[in-house]
């Protein structure tokens, strides 16, 4: 019998070695299998979700104030000719700060025949730097076509006050020549790539949320659909599966 | 006399119809533990003793001990069941039988386990755990328990033993760590995911061979 016990713990350490391989896999480790199985358990959450915060968004970026944005472009250039890459920032700066910009922001709102406060008309203009010598203005609105006009009445002051100046600039040491080489359009519709950037955030916001919320629950969940489900959810084999035959039945003659 | 007039001729003794649904090959459950024999067979090793535990108390553990008992004693397998529980003894309950004799004597009187059993079906012996002394791991968690299911496998094909929850396997792994292996028992409808996944985690990284999982109630 002691040689027996002895066989047998030997066939025990041997064992260890002929783990199978679910039985040695890494299992902290979530695998694409089991987060598809969760995230297809719960589907219906997931889905749920992502709808509530798509809907959420929408309903944020189309209940906010229309806004479009009309761009125009120009040329700036020093006197030597094409101002170097690089060089139209310097340029933009020094026309910012010089006697060609007093009251422009003003003229440009007149003539655009802006109908609100000119406080409100420079938070919606900007202009900056493009490639080179450009220079874009842009103008946000209520409607395309003031977008556009106003962007347009601005550019069209700044070249006229470039030019009055004789392109010279109030510090005496920069030339500068001005043109409008696009003038704004009317933009076809609102700011698409708000209401693009707020569908994918929403989006992925409610597959997270969603996701997560599926983790959670399916932790807890207290329903196995199958073997499968058990296999996916344990990563171990499912040797059997027992029906329900305790109707009726007591705790103590049934399960324990 | 075939095999299903004598589970009918021990029905007499048995006071609880919920033996004679798993003891019958014949019923929707005598089938699906006879697919769970089958595979536990077909693992591909010698199996003698199985440790059948469960995540929490109602999975099923008892269940599956006899239901799988019954399917390898139909195989012609020689099986005994022993009911480990000694903190919530259950067995002898299913057969309307005392629970006078049992595990407990042998471990203490000494002897074969098989000797304080009986036989439920034709080569399905069931022992009870016997008079439940205060402080019940005092017997059951000594090494006496691993000789004595030892010196059974001796003559008997396949011991399953009915063991206490998961997380007191888990406590004293040195002991159910010596048996073959693991079944772990869950139940379709009240075991969470979560706890299940966890205790089989554990017992994973206990290096216990965990043969694999049974899905209990399964509606």
């Amino acid at each position: 019998m002691l040689r027996s016990t002895r066989l047998r713990d030997g066939l025990r350490e041997r064992r260890q070695d002929r783990r199978q391989g679910w039985q040695r896999e890494q299992r902290d480790d979530l695998t694409l299998s089991e987060a598809r199985h969760i995230l297809w358990e719960r589907r219906w959450l997931v889905a749920g979700c992502t709808i509530l915060f798509l809907a959420v968004a929408l309903l944020y970026v189309f209940s906010k104030e229309p806004v479009y944005t009309a761009e125009a472009a120009l040329s700036v250039r020093s006197e030597e000719g094409i101002a170097p890459t690089g060089n139209s920032t310097e340029v933009l700066s020094r026309l910012r700060d010089s006697t060609v910009t007093d009251g422009l922001p003003e003229e440009a709102a007149r003539r655009a025949g802006w109908q609100s406060s000119q406080s409100d008309f420079n938070e919606r203009l900007y202009w900056e730097p493009g490639n080179n010598e450009e220079v874009r203005v842009g103008f946000s609105a209520r409607t395309p076509e003031e977008a556009a006009r106003a962007a347009n009445a601005y550019s069209n002051v700044l070249v006229e006050r470039v030019a009055e100046f004789e392109g010279r600039l109030a510090g005496g040491t920069v030339a500068v020549d001005a043109e409008v080489e696009k003038a704004a359009e009317p933009p076809e519709s609102r700011s698409d790539r708000r209401v693009s950037l707020a569908v994918v955030a929403a989006g992925c916001g409610g597959l997270l949320v969603g996701g997560i919320g599926a983790l959670f629950l399916e932790g807890r969940a207290r329903r196995w659909s199958g073997s499968r489900d058990a296999e996916l959810t344990l990563r171990a084999p499912v040797l059997g599966v027992i029906p329900d035959f305790s109707n009726g039945l007591s705790e103590d003659g049934g399960a324990r | 006399m075939n095999q299903e007039t004598d589970v009918a001729n021990l029905a007499g003794v048995r006071a609880d119809a919920h033996a004679d649904r798993i003891l019958s090959s014949e019923s929707e459950a005598g089938r699906a533990f006879a697919a769970l024999a089958e595979n536990l067979r077909s693992l591909g090793r010698q199996i003698r003793s199985v440790v059948v535990t469960g995540p929490e108390a109602g999975v099923g553990r008892t269940t599956v001990c006899l239901g799988l008992g019954a399917a390898l004693a139909s195989a012609g397998k020689k099986v005994t069941v022993v009911d480990c529980n000694l903190d919530r003894p259950q067995l002898h309950r299913w057969f309307g039988r005392p629970n006078f004799t049992g595990l407990t004597s042998a471990l203490e009187g000494g002897g074969s386990l098989d000797d304080y059993g009986f036989d439920a079906a034709p080569n399905l012996r069931v022992v009870p755990t016997g008079p439940v002394l205060p402080g019940p791991w005092g017997l059951a968690g000594s090494p006496k328990l691993a000789g004595a299911v030892r010196t059974l496998e001796e003559d008997r094909d396949v011991v399953l033993l009915d063991a206490p929850l998961a997380s007191e396997v888990l406590a004293d792994r040195a002991l159910w760590g010596s048996f073959d292996g693991v079944l772990l028992v869950v139940h379709a409808t009240r075991t969470p995911k979560g706890v299940a996944r966890g205790f089989t985690d554990a017992l994973l990284d206990a290096r216990m061979e965990l043969f694999g999982v049974v899905l209990n109630g399964h509606v």
